[in-house]
Parts: structure tokens; sequence; C-alpha cells
């Protein structure tokens, strides 16, 4: 809300600066905005009364304008304005003016030269509104009261400060009554309430009905309704639109302007109808019917259909019982106040929070001026002082009467309660012990009636909720009153002296820090991308579409789901939640290559959405590996290629940290890709018994591999990409932070190397496997240490160079115990995957 | 006798100069086995000791010791020498270029929102406040109405929520959560007091998107409840988590605030970092930076999760990660953050 301050003082003296001000209001919660001082800029601007005004010789458009400014001072303006006449007081900016161009976008600050136009020099200007900064009307020159002294500088005319005001939590704050109220409270000054005195000028006659009838007290607690005759519609006087001009809302008829200054003042939004387009004056507050329709006064000014939800304000139904307004947010065309009106009927009305807020989003782009306070909470006791209020101001300046007491329709009236507050609850909450005086002071300058119990720190105060600070309902906001008006710079630092909570940590935060520390820790770069995407980038990333392996590997990080939709999404990339990280690494590692060749290592630890019927979707836990094809070697300049083994150590070193083990890889045929250099990532995995036994779909962890060229390039990568995503929630619940530490052995190992001829088609955990089982009890571990394809092997095979170490927990070995084992290992290698051992002349 | 010394003395004299010219370690071996061996020259010169009478004996052995003493100094003189030298060869055949860049190694890195929700956690941790977490996809019941934002409550507008197509259940309308805040409803649902948390997570708003406005963003919440928890308290763990983060000298200040589910409600500004309160770009001259929002939590937000406020009070907080991130690092622009650019990211290494 902008705030004048001229205005404000015909509340409330202002006994500090406009800055002091601003500071004491948001220090005590409410929030300025801006502070604007109106005049600042018009150093060189007067007020100026037109006494001539003749054509430009040379322009048709443009006129020379006669300005006398005072003292025998006169100047020639050439203008091309036209709402102005001789006898008009205007503005007038001599050279050096600052003002704001409107005929360049953006609007640019200049300053007035000297200049000619079309061979008549002008050394001034005419005014807008908009070139002095004053409002945004820049379709003519501002038109000042007649009455403004001519002759003086614009600012000692106009000048006045403006404070923007953030009211998101005060109702009552949204009128100029209620600011007083609070800067009064600040400052220690005294609020002088607006004269609303005013007594009928005749009793109304019988043809003079007036009527009101209130449907549901729930949807219209109070209606009052005031009868005003022989009203003459005109402008109205110049310090209520200059009023209302600084409030921002533009001065229209006095009828308006009234209504509209009455509403900023007290915060009670009124209405005027035409009484003679009411029949019998009688007004009803009801519900609306299913269909009813309503043209507004609105600026698109359509029929609006309306529904039972919708309270509106009707005729009586004797006579039809059309709708007439949107009771609380904006009239209606048919009751309209015109220029030809003469008798009016006032409305103060109140209407329920919910039901305007409703309406007024379900009708109209924007919240009225009305609806904003309304859905805020107006207080029910305003509405008869500034119904008589506007009376008052009807009968000053639109020469109206009054005609008849006016009819308060009351039977929804709310009775505020009596709110106990111990003074030990603001030692309590704020952890400040008060004295009681400084408390009584607090209630007395806010206003607030209260009585006194007790003493010391046994003092109870009974304060009456104030009827204007419908916010104040319970102790707890008493003692933010009192905080904040003393001081909340008062409130000590403190720490908490009870015992320590035994909450446990969540689990899932250590372990995706974990995971993260290690990813970080091993090159890579964190991304976090957008939750929500779009269908049409899910779809670039494709799914299995057999059932098997590929499937449950798609269920657990990529599942083929109707994908939670954002109702509302702000563009068609935010449609829904991603259900696959696969995607938006993608587009990251895409990005990251732009600008580099290499070394484009990225992860993501997040969320993907997995809808579930009838509850809150799945968020589940992935942890998602990028990287481009090369990284940097160790040479200057030097660049390896990244393969499938890169980042399979990758993820080696996560389930190592997450005391993951005896987890496997299965050769994987997925569409999104590489054929043959993917793998499904799997627990309780038995090299053994691989491809006879089933996988359980809750073994299965995630994918590794190399995307598919074409699903690359379908992102828009043109090099291979490495790929790997776990389910991180699944590892977490197999995860093991403490693995019991094994003793060190006591006793020598024997070490032998073997190498073995492998057919290409038996997978190597099968040998690694045979190896071990074999070896058993003895055999302590197998080490791969060379792998071989080429010449010196048979076509179709590969050799595969183990280091085996033996070792018994209680003696030394001997050479006696190994050399059968080692045969036997040998051997059931050969039975059971066709391993050969490799001769030393091969 | 004079022959015998004289001999030492022509043997020191050619030894010495056949030393001299001994350029490596071989030949200085040589000339040791040669001149000073068992078998060399000084030891068969010598045994024309044995023909001296014994009063011609100390005499020439003092000079027989001294050439003895003389030549071996002067060797292993000679060798350290040497042997120096030899040294100076090999290290200088190893001389590297320290300017040189280093092996290119990636560094990997955490992302900014990570590593200062890390921090805020460590700071809350040393008062003993555990992280939880909540979903992002919430029940309106627990992102509004039970945090005391009913329906057509006009607070709602501060915070426009993006809703879920069909998402109605038990816990109302499902909308992508606009704060962490009902991450304190669970957390008081479910434990009893005392109670010191944190909730860091992902929010969304359905808001422009500027330099310092993204939709989806990070909180972090704070939330404690127990038997006499004030405002005092308040203040002053948030003075102790802001002076971690940003240095010793932070004051901490409350201006009233509102906020529907605390009572009384403060915003929270501290003096600012970089000017120390003085004025600067940063604070746009008021030497206050704002921080957040906080306050005791409503007694009606207590109620509605079983907690009786007469009994109980507690403090909440809430403050955007990405904030602090942007004034710890001095970030200048929000949609830095989920833009991933590696540029930027590699800076957090
Ligand atoms: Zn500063």
């Amino acid at each position: 809300m902008r705030v004048s301050l001229k205005w404000l003082q015909d509340y409330v003296d202002v006994t500090v600066s406009a800055e002091e001000l601003g500071r004491l209001l948001t220090m005590a919660g409410i929030e300025v905005e801006a502070i604007h001082p109106v005049g600042e800029a018009w150093n060189h601007v007067w007020t100026a009364r037109i006494d001539g005004l003749s054509r430009h010789p040379n322009a048709d458009r443009l006129q020379l304008v006669d300005a006398y400014y005072g003292a025998d001072r006169r100047i020639q303006v050439v203008t091309g304005a036209t709402n102005i006449s001789v006898g008009d007081v205007v503005p007038v900016g001599l050279v050096g003016t600052r003002y704001r161009d409107s005929h360049v976008s953006p609007p640019a600050e200049r300053i007035l030269q000297p200049t000619v136009m079309r061979g008549i020099p002008s050394e001034a200007m005419v005014m807008s509104g908009f070139e002095l900064g004053l409002n945004d009307d820049h379709s003519g020159i501002l038109i000042l009261p007649r009455e403004t002294r001519v002759g003086v500088p614009l600012a000692e005319a106009l000048g006045d400060t403006v404070i923007e005001l953030d009211l998101k939590g005060r109702p009552d704050g949204l009128s100029m009554i209620g600011v007083a109220r609070e800067v009064a409270a600040l400052t220690n000054q005294k609020v002088r309430f607006p004269d609303g005195d005013i007594t009928p000028s005749r009793a109304r006659r019988a043809d003079e009905p007036l009527g009101v009838t209130i449907d549901d007290p729930n949807l219209c607690p109070r209606f009052v309704s005031v009868l005003l005759k022989d009203v003459k519609i005109g402008p109205s006087p110049a310090w209520m639109q200059e009023r209302l001009q600084a409030a921002g809302i533009r001065a229209i008829n006095n009828v308006v302007d009234i209504t509209n200054f009455v509403m900023i003042e007290w915060g009670q939004p009124l209405h005027a109808f035409d009484y003679d387009h009411v029949p019998a004056g009688h007004l009803v507050a009801r519900a609306a019917k299913p269909g009813e329709t309503l043209q507004t006064l609105a600026a698109e000014r359509e029929a609006v259909t309306l529904n039972p939800d919708m309270v509106i304000v009707a005729g009586h139904p004797d006579h039809g019982g059309h709708p007439y307004s949107l009771a609380g947010i904006i009239g209606g065309a048919s009751t309209e106040i015109s220029d030809q009106s003469t008798s009016i009927l006032l409305e103060a009305a109140n209407w329920k929070q919910s039901n305007v807020r409703r309406t007024a989003r379900a009708l109209l782009p924007r919240p009225t001026d009305a609806s904003r306070r309304f859905e805020r909470g107006v207080p029910q006791d305003h509405a008869l002082p500034a119904a008589l209020r506007a009376a008052r101001l009807m009968v000053d300046l639109a020469g109206a009467s009054m005609v008849g007491n006016a009819i308060d329709a009351w039977p929804g009236h709310a009775t505020r309660n009596t709110i106990q507050m111990p003074l030990s609850e603001c030692t309590r909450l704020l952890g400040i012990t008060y004295q009681p005086e400084t408390v009584a002071s607090v209630f007395t300058r806010l206003g607030f009636a209260f009585s006194i119990h007790g003493a010391g720190v046994d003092t109870v105060f009974s304060v009456e909720a104030p009827v204007w600070r419908l916010d104040i309902e319970q102790a707890a906001d008493l003692v933010e009153e009192v905080a904040r008006i003393d001081g909340y710079e008062k409130v000590p630092s403190t720490i908490m002296e009870g015992a320590l909570p035994q909450l446990p940590q969540a689990l899932s935060i250590f372990w995706e820090d974990a995971v993260r520390d290690i990813l970080a820790g091993s090159g890579h770069a964190e991304i976090v991308p957008y939750t929500w995407t779009s269908v049409a980038r899910l779809d670039r990333v494709p799914h299995a579409s057999s059932a098997d392996l590929a499937q449950l590997v798609d269920a657990r990080v990529h599942p083929k789901v109707n994908p939670v939709r954002i109702s509302n999404p702000a563009s068609g990339d935010q449609e829904v939640m991603r259900t696959s990280s696969l995607q938006s690494m993608l587009d990251a590692v895409r990005a990251g290559l732009r600008h580099e060749d290499r070394d484009v290592h990225l992860f993501d630890v997040g969320r993907i959405f997995v809808p579930q019927s009838g509850d809150l979707p799945e968020e589940r836990r992935i942890v998602t590996i990028g990287m481009g094809a090369h990284r940097s070697g160790d040479a200057i300049g030097e660049r390896h290629e990244n393969g499938f083994y890169d980042l399979k150590a990758t993820v080696e070193a996560i389930l190592a940290r997450l005391g993951v083990s005896g987890h496997g890889y299965i050769a994987l045929a997925h569409p999104a890709f590489h054929p043959y250099r993917t793998a499904a990532i799997v627990l309780d995995h038995r090299p053994e018994a691989a491809g006879r036994k089933p996988v359980r779909p809750e073994d299965v962890l995630g994918v590794i591999g190399e995307v598919d060229r074409a699903v690359a390039s379908g992102n828009g990568i043109s090099e291979r990409v490495l790929l790997a995503s776990l389910d991180l929630d699944r590892l977490i619940a197999k995860a093991r932070d403490v693995v019991p530490v094994a003793p060190l052995p006591r006793f020598q190992a024997v070490i032998e190397d073997l190498a073995f001829i492998l057919p290409d088609a038996i997978p190597a955990e099968r040998l690694t496997s045979s190896i071990l089982r074999t070896g058993a009890p003895l055999l302590e571990r197998v080490d791969m240490f060379d792998a071989y394809t080429g010449d010196r092997v048979p076509a179709g095979t590969r050799s595969l160079a183990y280091t085996l170490t033996f070792r018994a927990p209680d003696h030394t070995l001997s050479g006696e115990e190994v050399t059968p084992l080692r045969a036997k290992i040998v051997s059931q290698a050969e039975r059971q995957v066709g391993a050969k051992l490799r001769g030393p002349d091969a | 006798m004079s022959e015998l010394i004289r001999a030492l003395e022509v043997l020191e004299g050619t030894a010495l100069g056949s030393l001299n010219g001994a350029s490596d370690v071989d030949s200085l071996e040589r000339w040791r086995l040669e001149v000073l061996g068992r078998k060399g020259l000084l030891a068969e010169t010598l045994k024309g000791l044995g023909t001296l009478t014994a009063d011609q004996r100390p005499q020439a052995g003092q000079v027989a010791n001294r050439v003895k003493t003389s030549l071996e100094v002067t060797f292993a003189v000679r060798l350290e020498s040497i042997q120096q030298e030899v040294r100076r060869h090999e290290l200088d055949a190893e001389r590297l270029d320290v300017t040189m860049p280093a092996s290119p190694r990636p560094r990997g890195s955490l992302h900014p929102v990570t590593k200062i929700r890390r921090e805020i956690e460590e700071a809350f941790a040393r008062l003993g406040f555990t992280s939880v977490e909540g979903p992002e996809v919430e029940w309106d019941q627990s992102n509004f109405t039970m945090l005391n934002i009913p329906p057509d409550h006009p607070a709602r507008d501060i915070q426009d929520s993006f809703y879920i197509e069909g998402g109605s259940g038990t816990g109302g309308e499902m909308l992508l959560r606009t704060q962490t805040s009902p991450v304190q409803i669970r957390t008081m649902l479910a434990h009893k007091p005392p109670i010191r948390i944190i909730a860091p997570g992902r929010t969304y708003r359905n808001e422009a998107t500027d330099a310092s406005h993204e939709a989806m963003f990070t909180q972090v919440e704070g939330l404690c409840v127990d038997r006499n928890v004030t405002m005092a308290d308040l203040r002053g763990t948030l003075t102790a988590v802001t002076r971690a983060l940003f240095g010793p000298d932070r004051e901490i200040r409350f201006r009233c605030g509102y906020f529907p589910f605390v009572e009384p409600g403060a915003e929270v500004d501290m003096t600012c970092h970089v000017c120390n309160g003085s004025g600067c770009r940063v604070c746009k001259r008021t030497g206050w930076i704002e921080l957040g929002g906080a306050g005791m939590v409503h007694p009606k937000v207590l109620a509605n999760v079983g907690i009786d406020p007469s009994v109980y009070s507690g403090w909440a907080f809430g403050c955007g990660l990405e904030r602090f991130a942007m004034l710890r690092y001095g970030i200048d622009d929000i949609r830095l953050f989920y833009d991933n650019d590696l540029r930027f990211l590699r800076q957090f290494a």
C-alpha cells in the first residue's frame, strides 16, 4: 500500500523523518519497500496559469502556450498536448528541468534544453504526470486544481513523501487509520479519527423505500445501507484527488472518489448503487444461484456466470432478484452510477474472507482493491463509521442529502474475546522478563483496552482483543505486540539448556553424502538437474520392450510409468517430475562437452518420482554417473579413452564404501545401451549359477554401460558416453558403515601365478569363481594380473593370468600342501568352465 | 736412514701428483690399491723400516706416519669431491622446469548447495541438531493446513504452488512442497519433545525466474521444541551458526515479521560480512543482510501435532540455501546453480 505522509498527517502527527519512520515500521513488522520523495526533482518546475493558447504557425499539431508563473514572469511554451485550455493551472518546467521521456522505451531521464520547434524557440515545457514522475499518465498535461497558487515551485504545491508498505500479515495496515494507529504507537502520539458526524437531512418518505436482507449471516455478517439523494456528480476537490493520486488511484468523480477515499481511510470497501435502478431500494445479500450471470464493471465488462459458492448483492425477489454486484469484489453494470445519477445507495458490508477470495480468483484476472481487503479480513466494526464518513463527505462535497437513518443489519455480530496474557508468557516465549509497566505502556500506546491482575512476575493482563486487529487472537499474539513495540532488539542471545534430544540422524543423508564424497574424490563433478522435465525429454532414453532382465533394470532406475504430472506447469519443460535421471545426465554431459573435450565426468545424487496409486509418489534416491569419451592422460596433452572398466572402477568404489559385497555384473541387452558393453548390477550374485537362476527383482541395483550411439546422438552427443545409474535406496538398505576388521595374517603365504586359456564365451568371473571355490579354504585370494587376446592364443579364446595367495591360519604352508591343491584347481577349472592351463611355450 | 725418508718423500710427491690426475672413481680406486693397498707402494717402502736401528726408527716412523696420513687425507678429500661431482651430474640430468603444468588429473567437485548444506549441518550438529528429510511431493495438509495456512488463506498467495494432476488423497491435494516446513510437521507427529532438527531439501514455487529467484530451490528449516525454549535461544542459535559460516564478528538482528506458522515471528538479518555493517553494494548500503524468516512455533501448529503449547514452546527458522551459498561464495545469479555448467561447478573443487 502507498501511504502519503501528507495524508497520514490528517490522522496522526508524524514527528520523525520519513527515513526514521520507515525504519521504525520495518523493525515493527510493517516492511517498507520504498520511500518515494515526491517533487524532489522539481527544482525548475513552477505552477503556471495558461493565459493564452494559439496555433503554431508552422505545425497543425502544436500549440503555443502563454504561461504566467507569477511576479510578471511569462514564458512561451510549445506543446503537442490538447487537454489544456485558457485558465488552467499547469506545471511548467524551465530549462534544466529533469523529466521522464515517455517517447522512448524504456522511458529515459532527460534534462530540458532550450530548443527551436518548427521555427519557434521553446525554453520550457508544460508537463504530464508521467514526465514529473508523479504517476503513469502521459496522455496529457497534469491539470492542477484551479485554486492552486500560481507562481510557486511545484514542490511547494504538490510535494509529498509516499511510503510503500508491504502488509502481508496485517489486514489493518491496508488503511490510513491502521497505519496511523501503528505510527502513533511507535512514536507515542495520538490518533485523530476522521469526521463522521452526520444527521439525516430528513426522514424517508413512503416513496423512498430502503431495505436489506441477509440470507446467511455466515456469508454476510453485517450490511449497512445509506440513502443519499440530490447528489450532483462532478469532480472531487483537489485535496481528495491529490490524496487518491498519491495512493495510486485514479480520480473519476466525486461519488466514486469518496468511496475509494473512505476505503483507503478506514480499510472498509464501499459500493455505491444507483438508487433509481434498485427496485424498492432493497438489497439482498445471498449466495448466487447456479447459472446466474452478472455483467461486472471489470475492465472487460463481460458477463460472468456465477455458482453457489459465490456471494452477491441482488435485488429483492419480488422484483426479479437480479444480481447487482459481486459481493466485496466489484459492482455490476445495471446499477452503475452514471453522470445522470442523483440518488445513490451506499453499501458498507462485511463478507466472508474465503468466498471473496475464491470468487475473485475464479472470475477476475487480478484481485480488486476491495477483494484484496476482504480476503485478508475487514473488521465488522468499521462498516458503520465508514458508511457515515462517506455520507458526510457526500453531503459536503457532492451536495447530497442523507435521507433517513442508515440501515444497519448485523446478524453475524462477532464478539471479540478477552485474552489473558500472564507476564510470564513473555518470559516463556521471548526470554525477556518485562516490568508490568512496560507491558501496560505498550498496550496503552496501541490503544488496547486492558486490565491488570496480580503484581510483579505474577501479573496477568486481561486484554480485550481490539476490533481493528483481527490478527490478534491469543496470548502469543500479544507477546509479539509487546516485543515489537518495545523493540525486538531487546531479545537477548542464549542457548537452549534442556537435555539433548535422542533423534536419530537420517541415514539417507549420511549415505548420500558418503557417495558424493567418493565420486567427487574420484574426479567427478556434482550436478543438480531440475527434477521436473518433459515427456518428450524422458522419451529420449528408450525403455526395454521384452520381459527380461532389462525390464527389471528399468523398473529399478528407469521405470516406464506415467510420470507425476504438474497440473499448472510454468513451461513445457516442467510438465512432469522425472522418472529417470538418465536423460538429465545426458543433457549435462552434452553441455560439458561443449566446453571440454576430456574429463567430462559427472554425477547426480538425486531423486526420481515413481507414482503410487492413492498416495504420494515414491521418491527414489538414484546415483547417476556420466562420462564423456576421454580423460586426461598422465602426460601433457595426452588423452585416454574412457571405457566400461573405468566406470566400473568408480561403481566398485561406491559399493566398497557402502560395504556392499556379493554383487555382480550380468551382460545386459537394453535398447538405450551398447549391446555388448552394458551390464545389470545385481546383488546376491553367484557366478556359477548365472544364467540358470533367474534374477530376483529386488536384487537388481541398476545399470552400467556405454550408451547406444543412436540414443547418444538423439541427445545431441556425437561421441561415446558412459552411464551408470544405481538405486541408492536399495544400496542403503544393504549398506554397512562399520565392517569388522579382519586380523592381520600371522603366517607366511604361498604365492603362485597361473595362466589359463578361456573361451571368449565364458565370463571371466566363472573361472575366478571356480578357482576360488576349489582352492577354499586355503586359497586366500585370487587376483587377475593379466589378460591377453591375440596371436599367441587360439582364436576364440583369451589368456587370463592370476596370482593365487594360499595361506593357512595356524601354520606356514608347505609345498606338499599347495601342490595337490594347485593341480586340483587346474583340473576343476577345465572341468567346470573349460579353461586350460597355459603352458610356458604359449 | 735418510734414504728411506727421502724415498717416502719422493713417494708422497709422485703419489700426490698421480692422485691429482685421477678424475673418476675408478682411477681413484686404482690409485688407492697402487699406493695405499696392502701391497702398494707405501707398504713396500715401509718395509725398509725393518732395516733401521732402534734409534733411527722414531724419526723415520714419524715421517712415515705423516706421509701416510697426508696420502689418506688427500685421497679422501679427492674421493669426496669426485663423488660430489658425480652426484651433481646425476642430479643435473634430472633437472625439471618446475613451472611446467602439473600432470592433468580431473578434480571432482561438490555442488555449491551440497557444500553450504554441509557447513550449515555441521554448525547445527555442534548444538545437538540432527538432519532429517521429507518428500518433495507433499500433501496440502502438511505443506499448508497443519502449518496454520488453511485453504483460502491469503498467505498461499506468497507461495504459489505447483499442484499434481489427479493428486488428491488423505492429505488433501498433492503439490510440490513450497517450503521444507512440512518436515517440521512430520517430525513433530513422529517424535515427542525435546526435538532439535534441521531439514534441508528441495522446494518449488511457481514464480518468475530471475537473477535472485528460481522456481526450484533449496531450503533449510530448523526446529527446536522443548520446555522453556525461547526466542532468545533462537537468536543465540542463529548467532552461533551465522558466525560459524560468516565469521566471528557477525551479529544477528530480529525484525518483527509475519509467517502464519510462527508467533511471535521475525525476519532475521545479520551484519554484512563484506563491509562489517558500514554499508556496501552487497548489503544495498544498509549494513544488514536478510537471512530468512523465523519465530516461535505458533500455538495452533503445536496443537495441530498434539503438543501442548502451554507446556512446550519451540522455535523454527527457514532460509534459502542458494541465498547462503550466494553470500558465502559471492555468486550473483541464482540460475547458475541449476545450469550445471562445468566451468562454474569446477570452481567448487
Ligand atoms: Zn555491506
